[in-house]
């Protein structure tokens, strides 16, 4: 019977419609750097994390720390935000994701030393994450620093060091940065005009649809 | 007895769940201060179109901030900071959140109207500003709580909304399904005297009261109609000849203020960090009001989610009038108590992923 088939369809649609498609929202927004610690033996022993977050996030963040109330966060101020930072990290595997040119994933111990420093008014959280084993580093090692849920959107930061420092590596090591695409609403209307039966998108959109995030390669001979 | 036992059991599971759940604490994201939106489902489905929005929502809420900033030296920003902040809510409903899928569900399971729907989808987020206004008010402003504590009661808040989801879903679930199934049974099976005139004194099952509807002001039994042949909706919302848009008229703010305080109960995490921010920059004035008018769009957003689902049912129960005016009325039937079972899962998911999670 049609009819049935084609309300059945529409109570479908309804459900659809109900149900909520799920990614979170950005609200953190973190410019990344990060130095690989090499142990002259052309191994990885650990990845040192540099954060700065963004000024709206930082505020809320540091709301009634500055205990002594001098106006100036410091670092000792800040220190239970670093501990509470640090511990709830460790279930997100610190949004740091090493694979190495086998395919193997890398894991990483506690970290080490971690601290946050205010840098006018933007929070920068500094920690060192030490590798389980050392990591040979040989071909392609893929270094990612992002977060699957959208929560943090994190960007390598460009400045004048780069965004990787290769610490005590082969003078042969070299990297490539990748970055997560930028989408603007010039960007939207795009997506939004490719009809739906159109196979291949444009290269700047294509970006959209793979799984790049943010990191970068880093490749020793 | 197999029938009353229904309804009983799902209580106590639902409050074993709730006890069961009790000591354990909230997380709290992976800073540990600021709670990321809860997500019901997996986040697989269409990944680079929501990559996409969240984006596009990443771009106004970073314009937003700026533009905050910008009014301490320009006040006449802040005609922009309001259109940011608009367009930032609308897109913020976009996304994951409970507000929309327990605002449409809950009409869809009541029977409301679409103007009802908008008008609940409108109330609950501005509900929601109020809460994350209460909350910086009282722990920033007159208590100097640090993000760490806010975030803790903030998490609480969350786990308490979801919990009131749950009850609301038991309720919806017991109103829509479990209520109306035991009075079908028991006009099948029950013994009763089905007769004009026929005293309801008679009728000493426990669905007594569930069929008598004396408190209606008239008696179907003394109107010689079958019992089949009505709707039987919240008591007094029956119909003997029911059109197939049985909708109830205005608003009934008790009960749905359940549904709003379920929703409005949990802060939203951007509407605290601006405010928290604002704060800070000394325009905490020009926060409070892009909160209410991020609450604007969100509301907007979910009120125009609640109307597509509303016309939906309107499709699907005309479709189903097609086949006939008994399928019409199965239908209905269905789709409430389908959006009962919904509103009762989503709760029940939600809270156990804020305890567990």
């Amino acid at each position: 019977m049609t009819n049935r088939t084609n309300f059945f369809a529409a109570v479908f649609a309804g459900t659809l419609a109900v149900a909520a498609p799920a990614a979170a929202h950005p609200h953190v927004w973190v410019d990344a750097k990060a130095e690989a610690v090499f142990d002259g033996k052309g191994n990885i022993t650990a990845i040192r994390n540099i954060w700065r977050f963004d000024d709206a996030y930082s505020a809320f963040a540091s709301q009634g720390l500055d205990t002594n109330g001098d106006g100036k966060l410091s670092t000792d101020e800040l220190k239970p935000l670093a501990d509470i930072n640090v511990e709830s990290l460790k279930d997100y595997a610190y949004f740091t994701f090493i694979t190495a040119d086998d395919g193997k994933d890398i894991d990483f111990n506690k970290p080490t030393e971690y601290w946050l420093h205010d840098e006018g008014g933007r929070l920068i959280l500094f920690f060192t994450l030490p590798t389980k084993t050392p990591v040979k580093a040989t071909g392609r090692i893929r270094l990612e620093i992002y977060d699957p849920t959208f929560f943090v959107a994190f960007r390598m930061i460009d400045d004048k060091d780069g965004p990787i420092v290769l610490d005590g590596a082969p003078a042969a090591c070299t990297y490539k940065t990748f970055r997560p695409p930028d989408m603007d609403p010039a960007a939207a209307a795009a997506l939004a005009a490719i009809p739906a039966d159109q196979r291949n998108l444009p290269p700047q959109l294509q970006l959209l649809a793979d799984d790049q995030t943010n990191g970068a390669d880093i490749t020793c001979p | 007895m197999p029938l009353t036992s229904r309804p009983t059991a799902i209580v106590t599971f639902g409050l074993a769940a709730l006890f069961l759940a009790a000591p354990v604490f909230a997380s709290t994201g992976p800073f540990g201060v600021g709670l990321p939106e809860p997500a019901a489902t997996g986040g697989a489905f269409l990944p680079g179109l929501f990559r996409f929005i969240a984006g596009w929502q990443a771009t106004f809420y970073r314009d937003l901030t700026a533009t905050l900033t910008a009014m301490k030296t320009n006040g006449s920003a802040g005609v922009w900071l309001m259109t940011l902040s608009f367009l930032y809510g609308v897109l913020h409903a976009v996304g994951p959140g409970h507000g929309k899928a327990v605002i449409s569900t809950y009409v869809l399971a009541n029977r409301e109207t679409a103007r009802n729907g908008a008008l609940l989808a409108l109330v609950s987020a501005l509900a929601q500003a109020v809460t994350a206004v209460v909350m910086v008010v009282v722990a920033a402003v007159l208590l100097g709580a640090t993000s760490i504590a806010m975030t803790q009661a903030a998490a609480a808040m969350e786990t308490g909304s979801f919990a009131l989801i749950v009850l609301l879903g038991l309720w919806l679930v017991w109103r829509k399904i479990a209520r109306p199934l035991g009075a079908w049974l028991a006009e099948r099976y029950a013994p009763v005297a089905v007769t004009v005139g026929g005293a309801p004194a008679v009728m000493t099952t426990s669905f007594a009261a569930a069929l008598s509807h004396d408190d209606c002001g008239h008696d179907h039994r003394r109107l010689g109609l079958k019992p089949a042949r009505h709707v039987h909706d919240d008591c007094c919302g029956h119909a003997h000849a029911p059109s197939l848009e049985v909708a109830t008229g205005r608003l009934d703010w008790k009960k749905a203020g359940s549904a709003v305080v379920a929703v409005g109960l949990r802060p939203c995490t951007g509407a605290l960090i601006v405010l928290v921010f604002a704060l800070s920059q000394g325009l905490f004035a020009a926060g409070i009001a892009s909160a209410f008018t991020m609450a604007l769009g969100t509301g907007f957003t979910v009120a125009v989610l609640t109307l597509a689902a509303v016309t939906t049912r309107g499709l699907a129960v005309r479709l189903a009038a097609t086949g006939g005016g008994d399928f019409a009325h199965r239908m209905h039937a269905a789709i409430e108590a389908g959006a009962a079972v919904l509103v009762l899962l989503f709760g029940l998911l939600m809270l156990g992923a804020s305890l567990w999670g």
